[in-house]
């Protein structure tokens, strides 16, 4: 019976967001140059500031300002508490296809390559064209490939048998041991049911998930500056240069050496008591079941509160030959009804652009041409603005004192958070 | 008495080396931008107060080479200073914004002290920040570790021994132009370590690195002192291991100090909550919502009602969690004290954005716990793992065991149906380079250039962030398009190698763009060398 893959991880969906409207390395005009050797340096004069591209003042036209007629991009809903590495925003931001030449799909080098990932699996790959797995599935009576695992050296009974896709490169199999040694073999078998071997991989160690039986200490001195070299060479002059270097200085220690660097004492033997007390402050068994990691934890975090606040399962996408996928959840349907306000002010106008402006006694910055929007959160009370403008050769001035108050009842409960993110923001044509 | 013990802080600081000279704004840099406002910058103005308070404090900082080529090229320093000043306008904007909404108004104005302070410190240190971490590390405040070329994980290369060579002897060599001295001590990238690795460490003459706390344990054989003392491995490089306890405080879901309710919350950052005109000059990229790093809320509990945050109790917090993290230290100490026959040493590795940029109060946390344990106490004290070394260079010898810190403790982070499709391509790419090596042992002039990029080239494909990244999908395009875009050009380049032919029109613009290690010697890849 064919083994199934297994699992992928889950992968989080990724939401619409626009996109960086450039590529890694842009094509065409907008593409800054090298500089050639010679101007290396920026030039003087340069305004490092400086973002937005330079265009001539254009003649004064009174406008609304944009907000009040377009639909804003509701933020992503947010998730919560501690960051974790590399993000970026709620959402994973997406970035055009590239127009990258895609890399070869093999290398042709018929090998068969093994790595072990952790105590119980492995990794293999093999770098096969598509036309030399057409043609080596052709010959086998199984029409695709075939893996075997053996323990120590490829000889005997392989320990598992694996069926693979025909198109498959690669497969995440199952080791039964941790700490063991593997290596693999790919083939497959002929009409005449006999086995033909195609690569054989080198062998690779799957690490160990518990504590070694041997309890045998050696102690060695190595003072830090002293350097290796010259260590390396003292054990070459005392003929044990095949052996690793910290058990030949012990060696050598042991045996009265001279000329060893450092002389600290030698801890005497360890009794079975004080065997006992440190493993009640060690915890060996701890340290396996229990792991903490620098992205396990924040990500328990953000997970536990996404479950809490929206119990969306991320869909897993099934790669071409991927894993298994899972079932992907539905959003569960709110209980309660619910209602999100909120209410800010737009302070607009414009002048000449020489002029010095001042909202509410603070000298703001004008646009190039002369005009200028502000906009304030405004909670609810009772608010004053004045609005200034003072000629450029300190002539006349002109005011607007502007007084606003908000004052709000509440019908229920009503939020200010915007839960939904289709909620279209107050326009003209949302208004019905 | 109870032996007095050694706590060994560590932090991590480490970036990818992202620059796009080509692009006036990259959505991906503002990675660098955030670390250097919210952890490096508030971190120097924290050593230097240490050092100007006469406070005995010994910190580990390990920082990466691309990290360290970040903060020393022109173009990003530039642009990092533009970055911040275009923050402070912002800020400005927003004590405006918020005049008639007290709290909010108070934080502004927080916001722009804040960052009228970074700019100040930056302009201070002349745009470089690795000038005061090398000041920091004479005057003996800091030892600073290096870390692999590009942060490979070092494990996944120990079939390619010349790709692991070539990652820990370009390190070793940046760090000589960066620091001055040779390196004492390195993280493995996310604490990854296998057989082998440390005889890489051995020919870098590197003498110290940390595993995860099951590397130490499940070592071979048995480590006498758990993780409480270090061991020699038989090629005599230290392994130290991490302190399961001192972890968990701080990132246990349970136990752990940032998620705290009164902290502030990371994701509600007015880059999305505002106005997209009003918010779009200060963006990270054009036309695209992200952080600003201006945030008001707390995170107040598993709702999405945010409450506005209280600085204030905030800052109660993080001294509450330090003196609670400082007493819990006194017990274990006390309880290892006891215990061992030899001083114990707890080793707490952290990544270095914890403090500042994912935890913003963590700084606070940092600084008062440092002080304070460096006040009227003599249970333990704070030591780098090369003082240790130096004072006590006696250990057992034994072999670490495969590990890493990443989730569940091996490679499956780096390693899953969402990016095993980028080992093939090196494992081609590592073996054309280790012949190239081979084949042209003496290069000089264009072809010697050629070489090199093609080293860079292949560096920068295998940094581990990439399949990090697509593992957790904070940014997959972009790291998928990375390790192509460097794949194809290393294989571009082992094609004109090959032939003989370097296109110099070519390959000048791609010496500009991916710009890291000017002096990376390709013959590292040559094992026959080693």
């Amino acid at each position: 019976m064919k083994p199934k893959k297994p699992d992928s991880p889950p992968r989080t969906k990724a939401k619409a967001v626009k996109a960086v409207p450039s590529t890694l390395r842009p094509a065409g005009k907008s593409r800054k140059k090298a500089p050639s050797p010679a101007a290396a340096a920026p030039s003087r004069g340069a305004r490092p500031f400086s973002v937005e591209s330079e265009t001539p003042a254009a003649p004064f036209e009174l406008k609304l300002p944009p907000i009040l007629l377009e639909r804003d991009e509701a933020a992503p809903w947010p998730a919560s508490g501690p960051d974790r590495r590399y993000v970026l925003g709620p959402t994973p931001p997406e970035h055009p296809a590239s127009a990258i030449t895609p890399l070869p799909e093999s290398y042709g080098t018929q090998q068969l390559f093994l790595a072990a990932r952790d105590p119980r699996w492995l990794y293999a790959h093999w770098d096969f064209t598509a036309a030399q797995l057409k043609k080596h599935n052709a010959l086998s009576a199984d029409g695709h490939l075939l893996l075997r695992l053996y323990r120590d050296a490829p000889a005997g009974p392989p320990l598992s048998e694996i069926h693979l896709h025909p198109e498959s490169r690669h497969w995440f199999v199952p080791a039964p041991h941790a700490g063991a040694k593997y290596l693999a073999t790919l083939g497959y078998f002929n009409s005449a049911k006999k086995w033909v071997e195609l690569a054989c991989s080198a062998a690779t160690v799957t690490p160990p998930d518990s504590v070694a039986e041997d309890t045998a200490v050696r102690f060695a001195t190595i003072p830090p500056d002293e350097p290796f070299e010259r260590l390396l060479a003292l054990i070459e002059a005392a003929a044990r240069e095949n052996v690793p270097l910290a058990e030949a200085l012990s060696e050598l220690r042991e045996e009265g050496f001279p000329g060893l660097p450092g002389a600290e004492q030698i801890p005497g033997p360890w009794t079975p008591a004080q065997e006992a007390a440190l493993a009640e402050v060690v915890r060996f068994e701890d340290a396996r079941r229990i792991w903490i990691g620098s992205l396990e934890v924040t990500e328990l975090i953000r997970r536990e509160m996404e479950r809490e606040v929206s119990p969306v399962n991320p869909a897993q996408p099934g790669g071409a030959f991927g894993g298994v996928s899972s079932p992907s959840g539905q959003p569960e349907r709110r209980r309660n009804f619910w209602l999100n306000v909120n209410a800010e002010l737009v302070v607009y106008g414009s002048t000449e652009p020489d002029a010095t402006v001042t909202i509410g006694g603070r000298q703001i910055e004008l646009r190039r041409d002369g005009s200028f929007s502000f906009r304030f959160a405004l909670p609810d009370g009772t608010y004053d603005l004045a609005v200034a403008a003072r000629q450029a050769d300190g002539g006349e001035t002109r005011q607007a004192d502007l007084f606003f108050s908000r004052f709000s009842q509440y019908q229920g409960e009503v939020k200010t958070v915007p839960r939904d993110e289709t909620l279209p923001t107050p326009s003209a044509g949302a208004v019905t | 008495m109870p032996m007095q013990g050694f706590f060994a802080l560590m932090l991590h600081a480490h970036l990818p080396f992202v620059r796009h000279p080509e692009h006036e704004k990259f959505l991906e840099e503002n990675w660098l931008f955030e670390a250097m406002t919210e952890t490096y910058i508030p971190l120097i103005q924290i050593l230097d107060g240490w050092r100007a308070d006469g406070v005995a404090a010994r910190l580990t900082l390990s920082l990466s080479p691309t990290l360290c080529a970040m903060l020393r090229d022109a173009e990003l320093q530039q642009r990092y200073e533009r970055h911040l000043h275009g923050l402070i306008e912002l800020a400005e904007k927003e004590i405006h914004r918020t005049r008639w909404d007290p709290a909010l108004a108070e934080l502004a104005l927080m916001y722009h002290r804040r960052l009228g302070g970074i700019r100040e410190t930056y302009a201070a240190h002349g745009r470089n920040l690795l000038r005061p971490f090398r000041q920091l590390q004479e005057q003996g405040v800091l030892e600073i570790a290096t870390c692999a070329a590009t942060h490979a994980l070092l494990p996944l290369l120990a079939e390619d021994p010349s790709s692991l060579r070539a990652q820990i002897l370009v390190a070793r060599d940046d760090y000589r132009d960066c620091f001055g001295r040779d390196p004492q001590g390195i993280w493995l990238p996310e604490c990854a370590f296998a057989e082998g690795v440390d005889k890489v460490l051995q020919e870098a003459n590197i003498r110290w690195f940390v595993t995860d706390t099951h590397g130490l344990l499940h070592a071979r054989p048995r480590p006498r002192y758990g993780v409480y003392a270090p061991v020699f491995t038989p090629a005599g490089v230290a392994a130290f291991g991490r302190d399961f306890e001192s972890a968990k405080q701080v990132w246990s879901k349970q136990e752990g100090y940032p998620g705290d309710f009164r902290y502030r919350d990371f994701y509600r950052d007015i880059g999305f909550d505002l106005d997209f005109d009003y918010v779009k000059p200060y963006l990270p990229a054009p036309d695209t919502r992200g952080f600003t790093g201006i945030k008001y809320h707390r995170i107040t509990g598993p709702t999405p009602d945010k409450q506005v945050y209280d600085r204030a109790a905030a800052l109660l917090a993080a001294g509450e969690h330090a003196a609670h993290f400082l007493h819990a230290r006194l017990d274990q100490f006390a309880k290892l004290g006891q215990v061992m026959d030899r001083p114990p040493i707890v080793v707490a590795p952290y990544d270095a954005e914890l403090f500042g940029h994912w935890w913003h109060e963590g700084p606070e946390f940092l600084n008062i716990f440092v002080r304070q344990a460096c006040r009227g106490q003599q249970v333990f004290k704070l030591a780098t793992p090369g003082e240790y070394l130096r004072a006590h260079p006696t250990h057992q010898v034994a072999m670490p065991a495969a590990s890493s810190w990443g989730e569940e403790g091996y490679w499956r982070v780096w390693l899953d149906e969402t990016n095993q499709w980028i080992y093939p391509h090196l494992r081609a790419a590592q073996a054309r380079m280790a012949q190239m090596a081979r084949d042209f042992p003496e290069a000089g002039g264009l072809m010697e250039r050629a070489l090199r990029q093609a080293a860079r080239e292949l560096l920068l494909a295998q940094s581990s962030d990439w399949p990090f990244i697509l593992h957790t999908g904070t940014s997959p395009d972009y790291a998928a398009a990375r390790v192509k875009e460097h794949l194809r050009c290393f294989l571009a380049l082992h094609d004109q190698i090959c032939r003989r032919e370097i296109d110099p029109a070519w390959l000048s613009p791609l010496e500009w763009t991916d710009n890291i290690f000017p002096n990376v010697d390709y013959r590292y890849w040559n094992s026959q060398d080693a």
